[in-house]
């Protein structure tokens, strides 16, 4: 099963294959040295009769043609990204070029007395790793063949046989036979002996990349749904069966429900949870065992026997979904033949479904948390709505009151309605106030409304609220903006209501003069000050100017009431968003406040 | 005289708006909730129409702007299209308006809190009736 290595897009086995192309391009320097090494040993120091000058010539050629190799490999590594049919023609190519330098090799060393007769045992072996097994001993048979082929030319006298020995044993029939004859079946053993080591290693590197893939896919998401479509995608595909499905245990731990299947038709599904009783399989798998089903149709512990043939389904593995709060339900495979799942395979769905719980459990946690932000916001939106309609309608009527039957009212009366309308509005201010304090507590995940706003557009649109109540007192409202616009990432009502209530304490607090607002940048953040020429706050309040209900003592006694939570509110809000506010001011000249936030990231250059 | 028809469902509140509209010459309508209030629309034919956020549902208000306002062809109220509407929120006053479920399209002539002075949602009744 082809699976992707990060960097190269190539499949693990494909890499594998250049680097063991690589590897016998390097062992082949050893062997070319060797020969000639060897030759010169044999031929100078213990003085065999070996043919010398063939022999260098072969291990000059081996160099040769070994820095051909090494230069067109590299070659074809840069050149084609997906190692294909081309790396496997150049495997061939560089496996029979050894095998025919074997071969001369062979004859030029004494032909069926050549010890170097068992070396070619060595490139059988890297033969059947390296080739595709299907026609492996088919290319096995060529050695054998060369081999066979140098004995005969020499023994018909074809070819010029290299003495090693005086005797003349290239010509005794049962030597040359026997020798044949052995060296075959060694190479067929050697041959099988790799194809079967490697096809394990082959299998397990495959199994051990799906299981990489799978987990990969299934913790790659917190979403519930996709957890779980991806978590039986993974197994179906891993174990290389027809189908794999989840059945989650309900919070009593009674019921079993299956929530997802892969590979299965819809019909299959069921629609409704079974009783943990008499799902005996799950049962047995929740117990903490992996349960093994060899004829399901035929079995008694399942139900619906029926559609357990329609669907095709002949075995069934089932293993237990284990997360660290206790079992959460159960993981199964389907295959469509009785033998399909070996005990390999058994360990492995258990594999797989110790990261599925895992998953399966942060999604939950996950969706849990979404759903109780979801419940906060409601709670705070129907609050909000049930405690302001009824000071809505008590101020809509006390103000009707006040202002249409004025005439109809006496002093008495209109001084009354008065002052019941002051407090009306007050508690709505209130009201607001406290909303606004619970919401910013709720700390609600709200990773979906952290955009982009832009800081300067609603400075502007907030001072043009402020305007109208600052030219009505006969102050002067100015705006210094910097050459840019300013964006920081946030929620754009919860930024409005930091720049109204710095605006509106402004305005409030100011009877005459102006309030000052500056725009700034520094570095990564942006600097925000609102001055004013107001009342200013006392020393000793400045410790506590930014404490729930506080008002200062000369706020207390202008006619405009406050409630004490603006500030409040602002400073808990700067600094979820990662800023700062600080505050200096004179009592009786006026006070400035300065905001800094953190820029939106793609802000800065 | 103007007519103005005001559907929201809180019975004091419109109590105390059907004196100030009637003290200040209009003729005042009232209708609880979306259906009575549409029924209305068509027998009433008024010059224009007060809206409350939030009625039965959290955006019941949103969903009768766009039945008056539906663009199509063949829409129930084509032909009352051009009343002027006014919507009433409860939202903060001070904060800018959010809302949900479509932000980008708001088939309204003008907002206002509920907890406006009496003066302000007259000056903006007669704005909107100025206009039309």
């Amino acid at each position: 099963m082809p699976t992707m290595e990060p960097f190269s897009g190539r499949t693990m086995a494909q890499q594998e294959l250049v680097y063991s192309l690589r590897w016998l391009i390097n062992m082949r320097w050893i062997a070319s040295a060797g020969v000639v090494v060897g030759t010169a040993v044999a031929a100078r120091a213990l003085r065999v009769p070996i043919a010398e000058l063939p022999l260098y010539l072969l291990g000059l050629t081996l160099l040769a043609y070994n820095l051909a190799l090494k230069l067109s490999l590299r070659w074809l590594d840069a050149k084609y990204a997906d190692v294909g049919a081309v790396f496997q023609w150049f495997a061939r190519t560089q496996i029979g070029l050894d095998w025919l330098g074997m071969a001369v090799l062979i004859h030029y060393s004494g032909g069926v007395e050549s010890p170097a007769i068992l070396f070619f045992l060595f490139h059988i072996t890297i033969a059947s790793l390296l080739l595709p097994h299907d026609r492996g001993f088919l290319y096995v048979a060529v050695g054998p063949a060369l081999v066979g082929g140098v004995a005969v030319a020499e023994y018909s006298g074809l070819l010029q046989h290299v003495y090693l020995v005086p005797a003349p044993l290239h010509r005794d029939r049962v030597y040359v036979m026997g020798v044949l004859f052995f060296f075959t079946c060694a190479s067929y053993v050697m041959a099988y002996v790799s194809m079967s080591i490697s096809r394990r290693l082959r299998r397990r590197e495959d199994e051990v990349a799906g299981l990489y893939q799978g987990v990969q896919a299934t913790l790659s998401s917190l979403d519930f749904r996709t957890v779980l479509d991806k978590l039986t995608e993974a197994t179906a595909r891993v174990l290389n069966c027809k189908g794999a499905s989840v059945r989650l245990l309900d919070p009593m731990g009674r019921s079993l429900e299956m929530v997802t299947a892969w590979g299965l038709s819809p019909g299959y599904l069921e629609k409704a949870p079974i009783d943990l009783g008499k799902a005996l399989i799950d049962q047995e798998a929740l117990s903490g065992k992996t349960v093994l089903v060899t004829d399901a149709a035929n079995d008694t512990r399942l139900r619906y026997p029926d559609k357990i043939r329609a669907e095709g389904i002949v075995s069934i593995l089932s293993t237990p979904l284990i997360g660290k709060t206790g079992p959460l339900g159960v993981l199964r495979a389907y295959g469509d033949e009785r033998h399909r799942f070996s005990k390999d395979d058994a360990a492995f769905l258990a594999a797989v479904a110790s990261y599925g719980a895992v998953a399966i459990e942060n999604a939950r946690t996950y969706q849990m948390r979404l759903d109780m932000d979801r419940e906060k916001s409601l709670f705070l939106r129907t609050v909000t709505h049930e405690l302001r309609s009824p000071l809505n309608a008590v101020a809509s009527i006390l103000g009707v009151l006040r202002q249409v039957c004025a005439g109809d009212l006496g002093a008495k009366q209109a001084d009354l309605v008065s002052r019941a309308l002051q407090r009306v509005n007050f508690l709505q201010t209130l009201v607001d106030d406290l909303l606004d304090l619970a919401a910013g507590k709720a700390e609600v995940l709200n990773t979906a409304t952290r955009e982009r706003v832009s800081l300067s557009g609603s400075l502007r649109d907030a001072c043009a609220r402020f305007e109208p109540q600052a030219l009505g007192k006969g102050l002067e409202l100015s705006l210094f903006e910097p050459g840019e616009d300013l964006t920081i990432r946030g929620d754009r009502s919860e930024l409005d209501r930091i720049l109204n209530n710095l605006l509106s304490n402004a305005v409030k607090y100011t009877q005459k003069g102006e309030v000052r607002v500056d725009l700034g940048r520094i570095g990564q953040e942006a600097r925000l000050t609102v001055a004013d020429t107001g009342i200013g706050i006392p020393e000793s309040a400045m410790s506590q100017i930014f404490e729930e209900f506080f008002r200062a003592s000369n706020a207390k006694t202008m006619e405009e009431r406050g409630t004490g939570l603006g500030l409040a509110i602002t400073k808990d809000l700067v600094a979820r968003y990662g800023g700062t506010i600080s505050v200096r001011s004179t009592e009786g000249r006026g006070t400035g406040f300065t905001l800094l936030l953190p820029l939106a990231s793609d802000q800065v250059p | 005289m103007p007519k103005i028809l005001m559907i929201d469902d809180d019975t004091d509140f419109a109590a105390s708006v059907r004196v100030l509209f009637e003290a200040s010459g209009y003729q005042f309508h009232w209708a609880r909730n979306g259906r009575e209030g549409l029924e209305k629309v068509k027998a009433l034919r008024p010059d224009l129409i007060i809206l409350d956020v939030m009625m039965d549902t959290f955006t019941e208000g949103f969903h009768i702007s766009l039945s008056l306002r539906d663009p199509s062809p063949g829409a129930e109220f084509a032909a009352f299209r051009g009343i002027p509407i006014l919507m009433l929120s409860s939202v903060h006053s001070a904060t800018s308006l959010r809302f949900a479920p479509d932000e980008d399209y708001l088939p309204v002539d003008a907002f206002l809190d509920k907890s406006a002075q009496p003066e302000e949602l007259l000056a903006k009744v007669s704005e909107l009736l100025g206009k039309a």
